[in-house]
């Protein structure tokens, strides 16, 4: 293996690290406000909405990231609007990983036993303050590390912004496999620098678990 | 013209399903070993084995594809798009695979192994009879659940060049993604219907 | 019916609810004055804890009324006869004078015992949290607990958290309190430590609604004993008259099998 070749592109990598972080975040943050509008329309009382949210939830995952992404980058000029290539892969991602997020909140929510709200009720509570104050925050504790592997499928989607040329970091890594003749190298650079990536994920996980444990 | 746009979809949605497929039993197979190696193999294999399912999930498929794509040539080693994407895709999932046979496994309590043993019988045996079938109706849900996500990253194969659902459908626009929604949705309500069931 | 106390503080009046088919509560009237302990038992089944529930509307009943100081509980009952559910917050601002405690004691887990009792009077009543937590201490010096106000659910045992429990419903300054079998998911040498903080509550006036399996407890805390068979009460009296002479066969059977079954 090529060290000073590895040295050479990593700059151009660390570019690419940069949007993949970026679009990653900005998924992230998406999909965890979009996950509780999710889970709102499915408990919602009415059923119209319910129907409309599993409706909606079903969509998002049967189909792949890459159709989403084309259908948004290629679909939406036609309607008028021409937004940059990396909206198209934020909105793709929080689209589907909303859907993902919602479940996850909604299984969490409901392994919280419900002689939790009927105490929080009995006090006086209103139904929303039990949720919110009571109910949620046992919850998000439970589905945490559920939460973590949900990042990391993110951050691996990112990936797929390359194929309207984001210039993520798999984008950055194809044109330097394009014009260089040393695959390997740049192959096993992208590769660390996803791993280190996901695993900084799973440790902040890891450290908000122990800051906010599940009690029983 | 429209006969042809639906035989278009209709052979790429074939193509799909026999990638899909194809794929499926590879991971399948593969990952079967993976299981039993980090469950009751000789402890350094245990870790290598752990290590192969840690590398391979943090990875995202796309960048295995490319960068197979881009290095196996270099080895000498040239493959039809769709082969080379049936071994990669196979090797990847079986990670996934790995990890939903070993839950299964580890699903089934303790004491069925000691009630086994009880009767008499010897742990390859007692493997077979007693503990086989209970996890193979444990991994059904999650099984299903995988191969679902086999189906839709078939979609990627498209950006490594291959020709199938994906690529036929870009020239047709979005009624591809109408596609994978009539292939997934059956396997999806599958699914989720045997997981309801399975909680008997 | 005689009325040991003037005004009534709860008044149930023919109220029957049904799940389904299943008939649980069929014409049940009771009134709890200020101060007094009323106390239900009976066999599993006979709808005392669905009772209990829908005197601060943990469950809906479908024929007639339940008040709490004049209020009816949870619905508008027009002079048509017309029942509507009440709005969430008149609801809530009637429980948060009613108390409850539950058989699971039902602590917040991820919240410490000090921060339990301040919840709900710093949400609900909008209270300085400094003021709340003056308030918890005292509370918590009542029942016994002020070493453990810092540590978790779970680092006390059952006896300890129903005691929380009890001090966290006194938090928010109930007119009444709703004790629902609150010891009988307690290990037999727990119970002593609870009954005595409900004694004393007792003791301090508080208007008390118990369900309970406890028979010599119940025969030392109430002013009046409610026995209930199959949606109903069957016999309604001081504990002197209702464990001492029992009118009705159920009754004298569900004491006896009570006998019979404690006598080890």
């Amino acid at each position: 293996m090529d060290t000073a070749f590895l040295l050479r592109i990593l700059p151009v990598l660390l570019e690419g690290l940069e949007i993949t972080v970026a679009l990653t975040g900005f998924a992230l943050v998406g999909a965890a406000i979009g996950g509780l509008v999710v889970v709102a329309g499915r408990r919602s009382r009415f059923a119209a909405v319910r129907a409309v949210t599993i409706a909606y939830i079903d969509v998002m995952r049967n189909t792949p990231v890459l159709v989403q992404i084309f259908i948004l980058y290629f679909g939406l000029p036609e309607i008028g609007l021409y937004p940059e290539a990396f909206a198209c892969g934020v909105i793709a991602l929080v689209l589907q990983n909303s859907a993902y997020a919602g479940e996850i909140y909604r299984a969490g929510i409901e392994s919280v036993n419900r002689t939790q709200t009927e105490a929080a009720l009995s006090l006086g509570m209103l139904p929303r303050r039990a949720l919110f104050d009571i109910v949620l925050p046992q919850a998000l504790r439970r589905v945490l590390p559920v939460l973590g592997n949900q990042a990391v499928v993110i951050l691996k989607d990112s990936s797929i912004a390359s194929t309207i040329s984001v210039t993520e970091l798999t984008q950055a890594g194809k044109l330097l496999l394009d014009r260089s003749a040393a695959p390997y190298e740049t192959f096993f650079m992208m590769a660390a620098l996803y791993l280190a990536m996901a695993a900084i994920i799973l440790a902040a996980m890891r450290l908000l678990a122990w800051r906010f444990p599940v009690r029983t | 013209m429209k006969l042809t746009v639906l035989t278009y979809m209709a052979w790429g949605a074939s193509v799909t399903v026999m990638l899909a497929a194809a794929v499926i039993l590879l991971s399948s197979v593969l990952g079967m070993g993976l299981a039993l190696t980090r469950l009751y193999a000789w402890p350094p294999l245990r870790v290598l084995a752990a290590g192969y399912a840690l590398v391979t999930r943090g990875i995202p498929l796309l960048v295995l594809l490319i960068g197979c794509y881009f290095s196996l040539p270099y080895l000498g080693i040239t493959l039809p798009v769709y082969a080379a994407a049936i071994v990669v895709m196979g090797f990847y999932f079986a990670a996934y695979m790995g990890e939903v046979f070993r839950g299964a496994l580890m699903a089934v309590p303790r004491t069925q192994w000691d009630a086994g043993r009880s009767v008499g019988f010897r742990s390859l045996q007692n493997f077979r009879i007693v503990i086989l079938p209970q996890a193979r109706r444990l991994c059904v849900a999650p099984f299903l659940n995988s191969s679902l996500s086999v189906v839709k990253n078939t979609s990627l194969i498209s950006a490594i060049g291959g020709w199938e659902l994906f690529s036929t459908g870009r020239e047709i626009g979005e009624r591809t993604g109408e596609l994978y929604y009539l292939i997934c949705f059956p396997l999806a309500r599958l699914a989720s219907y045997v997981e309801r069931h399975s909680h008997a | 019916m005689p009325e040991s106390h003037p005004e009534p503080l709860v008044l149930i009046d023919r109220v029957g609810k049904s799940f389904g088919a299943n008939r649980v509560l069929k014409e049940v009237s009771l009134s709890v004055g200020r101060g007094e302990v009323v106390t239900l038992i009976g066999p599993s089944g006979c709808g005392k804890t669905t009772l209990l529930r829908c005197v601060n509307f943990l469950e809906t009943y479908d024929r007639g009324a339940i008040s709490i100081e004049g209020e009816t509980v949870g619905l508008r009952i027009g002079a048509d006869g017309s029942r509507k559910a009440r709005p969430d917050r008149e609801v809530a601002a009637m429980r948060a004078r009613v108390g409850m405690v539950f058989q699971s004691y039902n602590l917040f887990p991820h919240l410490t015992v000090l921060d339990n009792l301040t919840a709900a009077p710093v949400k609900v009543r909008g209270l300085p949290l400094r003021q709340a937590r003056e308030k918890a201490m005292a509370l918590l010096e009542r029942v016994g607990l002020a070493e453990k106000a810092a540590q978790y659910p779970s680092a006390l045992s059952g006896g300890q958290q129903q005691r929380v429990a009890i001090a966290r419903t006194l938090a928010m300054e109930p007119h009444l309190i709703l004790l629902d079998e609150v010891t009988s998911a307690l290990d037999p040498e727990l119970v002593g430590e609870v009954l005595d903080v409900v004694q004393s509550l007792a003791a301090d006036g508080m208007t008390m609604m118990i369900v309970t399996h406890e028979m010599q407890f119940a025969r030392e805390v109430s002013t009046r004993v409610a026995f209930m068979a199959s949606g109903e009460i069957v016999e309604l009296a001081s504990p002197a008259d209702l464990f001492g002479s029992p009118k009705s066969d159920r009754l004298r059977s569900f004491l006896a099998r009570y006998q019979a079954a404690h006598r080890i």
